[in-house]
């Protein structure tokens, strides 16, 4: 392990951590809120770590894959660290754990809260707590990877281990020129949601609140109702298409730039996903319609909604969908360990695995009907090597062992099972809320401090998709030799 | 530059390596995983899985927009077919490896009927650059510019050698035609030689002239023999062919030895005055039957580098004035320069070279005024070529005249296709291609060697 290229890598992040909390900073002395002191001594402190950190020298060519691997789950925690501190020190958010807990959620867009009165909190703090989502949701590291002009080949490894999917490529044959090309589809669709949303009437902070909170599938809102405060079928809308947006890996928003039409009609995890995401619609529509008198216009509103927001992992609610029948419930919470598409900036399993998984059921029972026959799985008409199935395979077995695990954690809280089973799958799939006492209209401020770590671990885990994380707890790679 | 890269080869693989770092967009399209893999976790460059030759995966690779298109895979019709459909899809630009034997007389007819930019044989160029070699055996390496019609040739200083410890200006009177010493590496260090300059024994010494007058500044070193007479190759490889044609051409006696015996009757039936020799050229007492001690040269060429290593070591060991090896293995060079063998052939580099130049040419040829840049002494200094025109403050002044920068030397000029070697009372004319030498690093425009 080379901790100088690891060390390096952190201080520009944190040194980019320290610029993005301006517009926070901006807007606590444009409110002259009490939590200016709050964002001005972070910023000093991270970036004054991040530039001292930066002018380590180091070489590039340091940087293999457990290095890389390393660096992006070391990043993400001290990013996390760092980003707490504005909630801890303004005293908004008295516990260090709680704020931590709050960051976490906010970074790995998973929207959990432990917040009881939203609307009391100044405006920065809500602004930075949402902005974290928009950072967090395409990645920091691919965001210094735009930034940073190319310093070699190796820091392909930072990507793969931020960016979601089994094997996430590369838009064009520069990596900074890729990650460019990721943050301007991003920056532009986040735009254009917030134009809208203020177009449907929704006050102009409280848009960018939202954009965020859909462009990262995040979740975190600035109302204690969420999206269900306005009651505006058209902001209800433009969410919903939103968080179904945002849940469609980027690379199929490149081929539209390029015109590739094809590329995407036939994209078979594309497919899927919409196929799921209707098809839950549609049952939850059936299912819900008696309790909304049979107003069909209102039941496919909130169940269009409430499935876009759980496939997508946002967690976003306009009802409180914690009421509806158990059958509507189960729905959402397969489409919960589901998630959507590979490389987009939702959590989630990922409609890609799901697929190759459910591939190899039917090749696993045809080998065991016609012994001697010889096939290969295949996705978009490419073959899926065994590498990629197995660690296909071993991704899904650590997904679940890791749910288990911390269902067995966190239920040393002595809550009931929904609760203990929704949170830890809402955490490690990054969603947010869960049902019974973590349902939309719930939170997570109960918790014992134990379980809000395993909670924050659990979303960690979840968002950079367990590998990253686990390397950097085994011993084997902290051995010089 | 957009550029396609079909094979990931070595050839393949150093030419990326290359072209990234001089801020190319590369794309490589390979059929191993395996080597994809690799250059995708070393290289930031994309990466495509498929048959080069294929429409859909050279559209996938974005061919249309594509400046240069180089197939380089291990077949010579994939290459070609790789070339024109990519040409036919938008490439600017085509490059091809071709490098059967059978082809080699068909290079110009390939060229305009395959609209290919450039061929590159890496064998036939090896062969070339060992018959470079052999016509200045105390050269360790040849190079040609302007057309071949300017050579630079790169030498040791032995001990015996009569320009020892005398100084530059002093040197250049006595001299007997007239050549430009460029480029000195001395251990590590490399130096663009100015008037008070000393030789020293074992510096590694760049010579630019005319052909002819290097002869005679070689004659004037006092190392007798120039040319070899008597040769014998190694392996009757592709390269052996290739080198024994060009070699019978010239006069020279050459002498195959070649382990296999069907091997041997090809070659027979290929070559006409060349000796094939069957027998084991690892062998000691092969080479002395066939007195190694007499030959002039011996030129190892088999497919291992670890048996021309030692064949050339105990030849080296007999007293054989040059010997010429083959490695493929780039890791090796600087063991074998230690064990005192100089002049080493690595097909595969070269190619990679030859195609680097040739993009390095197109990219100057796009924007900037290099016509030709070549890069020599371990790739620390280069030679740049420029057609002079709209510089009042350098032309038509004498060369002794000119404020430039310190690490700057004119090294040649060309008007109206005579060579001129520069001295201090020479100037530049309007329209003379100048060859600079310069350590500074890369040069856009011919006013850029002047201090300012």
């Amino acid at each position: 392990m080379n901790f100088n290229v690891l060390l390096k890598t952190t201080g520009t992040v944190l040194f980019w951590e320290s610029i993005l909390m301006l517009p926070s900073l901006i807007i606590a002395i444009y409110d002259n809120s009490y939590d200016i002191n709050g964002f001005l001594i972070s910023i000093i402190v991270s970036g004054a770590i991040g530039l001292i950190l930066k002018n380590i020298k180091s070489d590039v060519n340091d940087m293999r894959k457990r290095e890389g691997y390393a660096t992006v789950a070391i990043c993400w925690l001290v990013m996390s660290i760092m980003g707490a501190l504005p909630f801890y020190i303004s005293g908004s958010i008295p516990s260090y754990i709680d704020a931590l807990f709050e960051t976490i959620s906010g970074f790995t867009t998973t929207g959990a809260s432990i917040l009881q009165n939203i609307e009391s909190m100044p405006r920065a703090l809500l602004f930075w707590r949402s902005f974290t989502h928009w950072i967090g949701g395409m990645g920091v590291l691919v965001f210094t990877l735009a930034l940073i002009p190319s310093i070699g080949g190796r820091t392909v490894f930072l990507m793969r281990a931020e960016s979601s999917g089994p094997a996430p490529g590369k838009l064009v044959p520069k990596l900074s020129e890729s990650s460019k090309i990721l943050y301007i589809i991003y920056a532009v669709m986040t735009a254009i949601i917030v134009i809208l949303l203020i177009i449907a009437g929704m006050p102009v902070f409280d848009s960018f609140i939202h954009a965020f909170g859909t462009a990262g599938t995040g979740g975190f809102s600035n109302k204690a109702l969420s999206i269900g405060y306005y009651n505006n079928p058209y902001v209800d809308w433009i969410i919903t298409i939103g968080m179904f947006l945002f849940g469609i890996n980027f690379t199929l928003f490149f081929s539209i730039l390029r015109r590739d039409w094809k590329n995407i009609l036939k994209n078979e995890e594309f497919r899927l996903y919409c196929f799921y995401s209707f098809l839950g619609i549609m049952l939850i529509f059936l299912n819900v319609l008696p309790k909304f008198q049979f107003n069909y216009a209102e039941a496919i509103r909130h169940s269009a909604f409430t499935v876009s927001s759980l496939v997508s992992t946002t967690g976003y609610a306009t009802t409180d969908f914690n009421l509806w029948p158990m059958f509507s419930k189960s729905i959402l919470m397969t489409l919960m360990l589901f998630g959507s598409c590979a490389g987009s900036t939702a959590g989630g399993m990922k409609s890609i695995r799901v697929l190759i998984l459910f591939k190899s059921i039917l090749y696993e029972i045809k080998r065991t009907i016609h012994p001697s026959s010889v096939q290969t799985i295949k996705i978009n008409n490419k073959s899926i090597n065994d590498d990629t199935l197995k660690s296909i395979l071993i991704f899904f077995t650590s997904y679940v062992m890791i749910i288990i695990i911390a269902i067995i954690l966190v239920s040393l809280d002595n809550f009931d099972f929904m609760t203990t089973f929704s949170s830890v799958l809402a955490m490690v799939s990054n969603i947010g809320p869960g049902f019974s006492l973590v349902g939309p209209m719930g939170n997570f401020a109960n918790f014992s401090n134990f379980s809000k770590i395993v909670l924050s671990a659990c979303m960690i885990l979840g968002r950079l998709e367990l590998i990253p994380i686990l390397i950097l707890l085994s011993p084997a790679n902290w051995k010089k030799h | 530059m957009k550029i396609i890269i079909v094979g990931g080869g070595k050839v393949g693989y150093t030419l990326a390596q290359h072209l990234v770092t001089e801020d190319h967009d590369i794309v490589l399209i390979d059929d191993d995983t395996d080597v994809l893999n690799h250059a995708d976790e070393t290289l930031d460059i994309m990466c495509i899985k498929g048959n080069g030759a294929s429409v859909e995966i050279l559209k996938e690779a974005g061919v249309d927009e594509t400046d240069l298109l180089i197939a380089v895979t291990n077949g010579d019709e994939l290459n070609m077919i790789c070339c024109v459909i990519g040409k036919k899809l938008g490439a600017k630009h085509t490059v091809a490896r071709i490098r059967n034997t059978d082809y080699s007389n068909e290079y110009k007819m390939l060229k305009q009927e395959l609209e290919l930019d450039m061929v590159i044989n890496p064998e036939m160029e090896s062969a070339n650059e060992i018959t470079r070699m052999l016509q200045f055996t105390s050269a360790a390496n040849v190079e040609t510019f302007a057309n071949n019609m300017l050579e630079m040739v790169e030498f040791r200083v032995l001990e015996s050698d009569t320009i020892l410890n005398i100084k530059l200006m002093d040197l250049t009177k006595q001299l007997p035609s007239k050549v430009l010493f460029c480029g000195v590496k001395r251990d590590k260090e490399i130096t663009i030689p100015k008037g008070n300059f000393s030789f020293k024994e074992n510096d590694l010494v760049y010579v630019i002239g005319e052909k002819k007058d290097i002869s005679h500044f070689f004659s004037f070193l006092g190392r007798s023999s120039q040319k070899a007479k008597n040769v014998i190759i190694i392996g009757g490889s592709r390269i052996a062919i290739y080198l024994s044609w060009m070699l019978e051409d010239i006069g020279m006696h050459v002498k195959i030895i070649e382990l296999s015996k069907e091997r041997c009757l090809l070659l027979s039936e290929i070559l006409n005055d060349t000796l094939i020799i069957c027998g084991d050229g690892t062998d000691q007492e092969v080479l002395d039957n066939e007195n190694i001690q007499t030959a002039d040269a011996i030129v190892t060429l088999t497919d291992m580098d670890e048996e021309n290593l030692i064949s050339s070591l105990y030849a080296h060991q007999c007293g054989v004035p040059k010997v010429i090896l083959k490695i493929n293995r780039h890791n090796y060079i600087p063991i074998i320069k230690k064990l005192g063998l100089d002049s080493i052939i690595s097909p595969k580099f070269s190619t990679s070279n030859n195609i680097l130049r040739y993009v390095r040419a197109l990219v100057n040829s796009q924007g900037i005024a290099v016509e030709k840049l070549y890069k020599i002494l371990d790739d620390e200094a280069e030679v740049a070529e420029f057609t002079a025109k709209n510089s009042p403050d350098l032309l038509n002044i004498k060369l002794k005249d000119l404020n430039l920068k310190s690490d700057v030397l004119i090294a040649a000029l060309v008007r109206n296709k005579k060579i001129i070697i520069p001295y201090g009372d020479d100037f530049i004319k309007e329209g003379d291609k100048v060859i600079v030498v310069t350590k500074t690093g890369f040069i856009t425009d011919l006013n850029e060697i002047l201090e300012i």
